[in-house]
């Protein structure tokens, strides 16, 4: 059962198939374009969240460091009661107060919480003021009250309370580093699946339609190659039977020439062995009885011709023919000399026309010739005078050349049969002939590749066609 | 001088070689107009015309001498009339003899091949009774009385007379 051909119905389901599969992988590309669009945003901002975490940290690091060395220096100071501890405490508390600011600022975009961060700015107030109040008393001379006040545990506690503050703050920034970095990975974990998921679906579709193309290709490919295959077929069919035609046309040519051959001998007998008869019996039969041996005699001699002419006509498809360029003028010339003598006393009107050099085999037209313009002398003989055109145009390529006479005519219904093989309109009283002639005309033109055809009217006389291809023709 | 007193004048035979017993019936009432039947010998196949032209099988000891003219039929059964005649002019002693083709075929490639063969002249059968008589007589005279046969070797046949 041969598949299905490449047909309108198959080639819109394809197209719809594939259509949509290319659509739903563009659908696709787009939403995690758009997905991946928004997981790059949130990779974003937690790398910019990482920074303020690591900034804050830094920050708190810094700061508790700060109040670390005012202490220092303030317990520089206490210990020797020397200036140069001053120092590293003025700068200290300078830092301290800039990284409390630094984290005032981080607490205003809510990195660290806005009331720890408050507190730890009181308790650093506390404590700086703590420290200055001892320095102030050491430099006052009041050692023994400063160190009082030392020993009074405030500095410690608040000290101590700082670091636990800050402790928590910092232990916020990890928890909030931690979640950050959480949201990180889900996001590198999320884009890695959505490219993952995507490009699977992606080119599972891809794939899904590459095979509906390919397979729709496949059948076309087959559906071609079939009708190839089946024109290829056709033209070997074509030329089997244009050969075997051509074979039956040489059979039936040769069967006409074996049988017109092998009938000539019991012919001539029969004609012989009649007259025969008649030359020894003859002066003693009755009226009736030699007309009968004249039936007989007559019969014989025209079935002598028409197997003359069958066999003729037979030889005129087997001929070769011997092309050459022959001009038709001189050869309706020479056909109408050689039929002269049949129309001696005639009054005949002639009228040639213009006809072109062609290439053909010259005998072979001549005798057509002769044919055509032997009918028309034959059925204009009543016609005083007879006139017979002869002429020729060009017509689609074609030369198309006719012979016109004003003679008998015939009735158009029988047209067809005018070129068969012994056919005859007229009576054999009347015209005589055996009807071949009209068959070898067209024999002769067939093989040069044209047709023959005719038109007519009874009492009104008649025109004869054969074409030759143009190709035939030769310039001018 | 005339050549006839130096010849010896043999009775000129014609062969007839015909298959068909009517085509015999007729051809030699039509040569009967003009000579005597007894003149003419008739063989019905190339087999046996051969035997007859080479004095063999049947025919050894036949002393008449070559035929005036041989009358050959193509159409014959066993051997056909273009071998008889390519046998005829294979033999160095048949090679000079007139051979008339008598044949119904006018077809080009059997008169191509007999003259090919070297036949001396080729005779369609007419239908016609009147023609076929004609025909036939006209080459019964120029063959037999008008022509002049190659001269014979055989001393043997010059001797002996009907």
């Amino acid at each position: 059962m041969p598949k299905p051909a490449w047909g309108d119905r198959q080639a819109l389901r394809v197209r719809g198939v594939v259509g949509a599969l290319f659509l739903i992988a563009a659908v696709l590309v787009a939403i995690s374009a758009v997905f991946l669009y928004f997981v790059g945003q949130v990779a974003l901002e937690s790398n910019r969240r990482l920074t303020a975490h690591r900034a804050a940290l830094s920050q708190l690091e810094r700061f508790l460091s700060g109040v670390k060395d005012a202490e220092t220096g303030q317990r520089g100071f206490l210990l020797t009661g020397q200036t140069e501890y001053l120092e590293p405490y003025q700068r200290s508390r300078t830092e301290v107060r800039e990284h409390l600011a630094a984290l005032e600022k981080l607490s205003a975009t809510h990195e660290l919480p806005s009331a720890e961060v408050a507190q730890l700015a009181r308790l650093t107030e506390e404590k700086l003021s703590e420290i200055e109040q001892t320095l102030a008393l050491v430099q006052a001379g009041k050692k023994t009250a400063a160190l009082e006040v030392v020993r009074g545990n405030r500095g410690r506690d608040l000290m101590e309370a700082i670091r636990l503050d800050v402790d928590r703050l910092e232990r916020e920034v990890y928890a909030q580093l931690e979640e950050t970095a959480q949201r990180s990975d889900r996001a590198t974990r999320q884009r890695t699946l959505t490219f993952l998921l995507a490009g699977v679906l992606n080119l599972g579709f891809l794939g899904w339609a590459y095979h509906q193309i390919s397979r729709e290709v496949q059948a076309r490919e087959e559906a071609e190659s079939q009708l190839r295959q089946s024109h290829a077929q056709l033209e070997q069919r074509v030329a089997e039977r244009t050969a075997d035609l051509a074979n039956v046309n040489r059979e039936l040519e040769a069967f006409g020439y074996s049988v017109s051959h092998d009938l000539r001998a019991p012919l001539r007998h029969i004609s012989s062995f009649i007259q025969l008869l008649e030359r020894s019996s003859g002066p003693g039969f009755n009226e009736e009885d030699r007309r009968y041996v004249r039936v007989i005699a007559d019969a014989a001699k025209r079935m002598g011709h028409l197997i003359d002419d069958l066999l003729a006509l037979s030889r005129l498809g087997r001929a070769t023919m011997n092309e050459t360029e022959v001009s038709l003028g001189a050869l309706v010339e020479e056909a109408r000399q050689e039929l002269a003598p049949t129309v001696a006393g005639r009054a005949i009107e002639w009228e040639v026309g213009f006809l072109p050099t062609v290439r053909a085999d010259p005998a072979l037209l001549r005798s057509a010739l002769v044919n055509l313009l032997s009918n028309a002398l034959k059925y204009t003989r009543q016609r005083n005078p007879a006139r017979i055109a002869v002429g020729s145009r060009h017509e689609n390529g074609e030369l198309v050349c006719f012979i016109r006479d004003n003679g008998a005519g015939f009735e158009m219904q029988f047209a067809d049969k005018l070129f068969g093989v012994f056919q005859r309109l007229h009576p054999s009283e009347k015209f005589e002939g055996t009807g071949i002639g009209l068959a070898s005309v067209r024999r002769i033109i067939q093989r040069h590749g044209g047709k023959t055809w005719a038109e007519g009217e009874p009492d009104r006389g008649a025109t004869f066609y054969f074409s030759l291809p143009g190709e035939r023709v030769m310039a001018a | 001088m005339e050549e006839s007193t130096y010849r010896v004048q043999t009775p000129r035979r014609i062969l007839l070689v015909e298959d068909d017993p009517n085509d015999i019936e007729l051809t030699l009432k039509a040569l009967a107009d003009h000579h005597p039947i007894s003149k003419v010998d008739v063989v019905r196949d190339g087999a046996e015309a051969l035997d007859y032209l080479l004095c063999r099988g049947t025919y050894v000891g036949r002393s008449t001498g070559a035929p005036a003219v041989t009358l050959l039929d193509i159409k014959m059964p066993k051997v056909d009339g273009l071998e008889v005649l390519q046998r005829i002019r294979d033999e160095p002693e048949l090679r000079l003899i007139p051979v008339v083709i008598l044949t119904s075929s006018p077809e080009d490639a059997d008169v191509l091949r007999s003259y090919e063969l070297g036949v001396n002249a080729y005779v369609v059968k007419p239908v016609d009774w009147e023609h076929f008589m004609d025909a036939i007589k006209g080459v019964g005279v120029f063959w037999v009385d008008v022509n002049e046969p190659p001269p014979t070797s055989a001393s043997g046949a010059d001797a002996n007379a009907v």
